[in-house]
């Protein structure tokens, strides 16, 4: 009897999937759907492999980036055009960086719609969140640093919409900016930044994502897999699918990265400012907003926004909701995400 | 007879071929991340070397001077007097001539239009009207340095 249920256990425990509709461990689906749905159910993994290459290849940059106002575009220059291998590893910083915040992005909506942010799974959501912000942070302070027409411009448009944020839009200018125009200063603070202030912060906020989800997952499953060496085994097949799965990745970053490489406009001139520059992807809807709204009421609902996304799980508790709230759920969600695309597009276009 | 596992058996082959892949491919990104880290010929893209050693001190006696190169430019190194050197552009201010030390006069020669500069670059007579540009010399261990006075790389 004994030795049957723990057959029972041990047979399920091997095919262990996780439901993206309810992001609890279940049986698995036809193969197919399988690879399609652990794509989509992993796709935090994908973003941790990408702050990986992020690392490495920030790393890499170091060693010839230099950040001065009357240095930097030349030593991108530099990195681009003569160290062996340097526009590579640029160009897969670059890439890894706006993959990484669009996978960071599904990421969150895939979470949403499927409600993987219920208990125990709170301030997983949460840090997942604040880390997203982190990476936001990332990519800006990082679009300056090459130092080019693009870099100076689009910042500067930035800086505009910083300014008309009351109380303390001014103030952070100050500390950030260290002053009002985008000189010497601004390149140094955004650079320390960049390279020592936000990748602790990454740090605290991807330790703690990771740990709480660990946690949650370890109270899940503590039921189904009380086999250890089962646990063994399962955790070494998983293995082997995540080093297929990194590999895999790698050859697409590559690809990307080898065939659609970065541009280095001129170097930035304070003087000759470029005609109607867009910020980057990811910024586009909430300059769309900027255009509509005066910068009160923007930032206001900036943070109203925000406030609601990080307090979504403690809005949603029930652990059985009913149709209808499922309903508005979905609803909300959908809302939001064809909200954020229609103003990027409009934006885009204008 | 006994049945023989075929050697090497399939699944140590595969595991053999997986592991060398994996080895091959980590060979390739660590021997890139290495050839990307050796600066490359970079003195003319501003990451030269701070200084530019000329040679032993005490091959260069009292009053005799020795031409070298600092990052393509030609420069005189004069040893004064009593360990005192002197390091000057060797390109004459007038027209750009190279110019020479001629030891027993103590003077900078200009061979193109009779530019003549003292032992501290200054001028005697002739057509140029600036003295030679100076660049800075140190001892450093017993070797001659020489960088350029305001410190950029020369």
């Amino acid at each position: 009897m004994t030795c049957m249920s723990r057959a029972e256990t041990g047979a399920r425990s091997e095919n262990v999937v996780v439901d993206i509709s309810t992001d609890r461990a279940s049986a698995p689906p036809d193969r197919l759907t399988g690879v399609a749905v652990s794509a989509v159910a992993n796709l935090g993994g994908v973003a941790l492999f990408l702050f990986g290459v992020q690392i490495v290849t920030g790393i890499l940059l170091l060693a010839y980036y230099r950040p001065a106002a009357d240095a930097a575009s030349a030593s991108m220059g530099i990195i681009n055009d003569e160290v062996r291998f340097g526009w590579l590893v640029r160009s897969v910083h670059w890439w890894s960086s706006d993959l990484l915040i669009l996978v960071g992005l599904l990421h969150l909506v895939r979470v949403y719609f499927s409600r993987g942010y219920a208990a125990p799974r709170q301030m997983a959501w949460v840090s997942g969140i604040l880390l997203f912000i982190v990476i936001l942070g990332f990519g800006f302070t990082g679009t300056l640093l090459p130092w080019d027409q693009y870099a100076y411009w689009s910042i500067d448009s930035s800086r505009e919409t910083i300014v008309t944020i009351p109380l303390i839009g001014n103030i952070l200018l100050a500390l950030f900016w260290g002053g009002w125009e985008i000189g010497q200063e601004v390149l140094l603070r955004f650079y320390a930044l960049h390279i020592s202030i936000l990748p602790w912060l990454a740090l605290v906020c991807l330790s703690m994502h990771l740990g709480l989800l660990w946690r949650a997952r370890r109270i899940e499953s503590s039921a189904l897999r009380p086999v250890s060496s089962r646990a063994a085994r399962w955790f070494a097949a998983g293995m082997v699918d995540v080093f297929i799965a990194a590999l895999l990745l790698c050859a697409g970053l590559l690809t990307l990265a080898i065939v659609f490489p970065p541009e280095l406009a001129p170097p930035a001139d304070p003087l000759s400012p470029l005609a109607h520059v867009q910020p980057r992807w990811y910024l586009l809807p909430a300059r769309q907003l900027l255009r509509h709204l005066s910068g009160g009421v923007a930032s206001l609902v900036t943070a109203a926004l925000l406030a609601l996304i990080l307090l979504v799980p403690f809005i949603d508790r029930s652990a059985a909701p009913s149709s209808a709230s499922r309903t508005v759920h979905w609803v909300l969600g959908a809302a939001a995400v064809a909200a954020w695309v229609f103003l990027a597009l409009r934006q885009y276009m204008s | 007879m006994t049945m023989n596992e075929p050697t090497p058996s399939r699944r140590s082959f595969l595991t053999r071929l997986l592991g060398g892949t994996v080895l091959v491919g980590f060979a390739g990104v660590i021997s890139s991340i290495v050839a990307y880290l050796v600066p490359p010929e970079a003195v003319q893209s501003g990451l030269g070397p701070l200084r530019t050693k000329i040679g032993k001190a005490d091959d260069l006696p009292p009053g005799q001077g020795k031409l070298a190169l600092v990052n393509d430019e030609p420069v005189w190194v004069v040893h004064q007097s009593q360990k005192k050197f002197a390091a000057f552009s060797a390109l004459c201010t007038h027209k750009g001539c190279l110019v020479k030390w001629e030891e027993k006069r103590g003077l900078f020669m200009c061979p193109c239009h009779e530019g003549r500069f003292d032992e501290d670059g200054n001028v005697v007579s002739g057509l140029p009207r600036r003295p030679l540009t100076r660049f800075r010399v140190g001892l450093v261990h017993d070797d001659l340095y020489v960088s350029r006075g305001d410190g950029r790389q020369v």
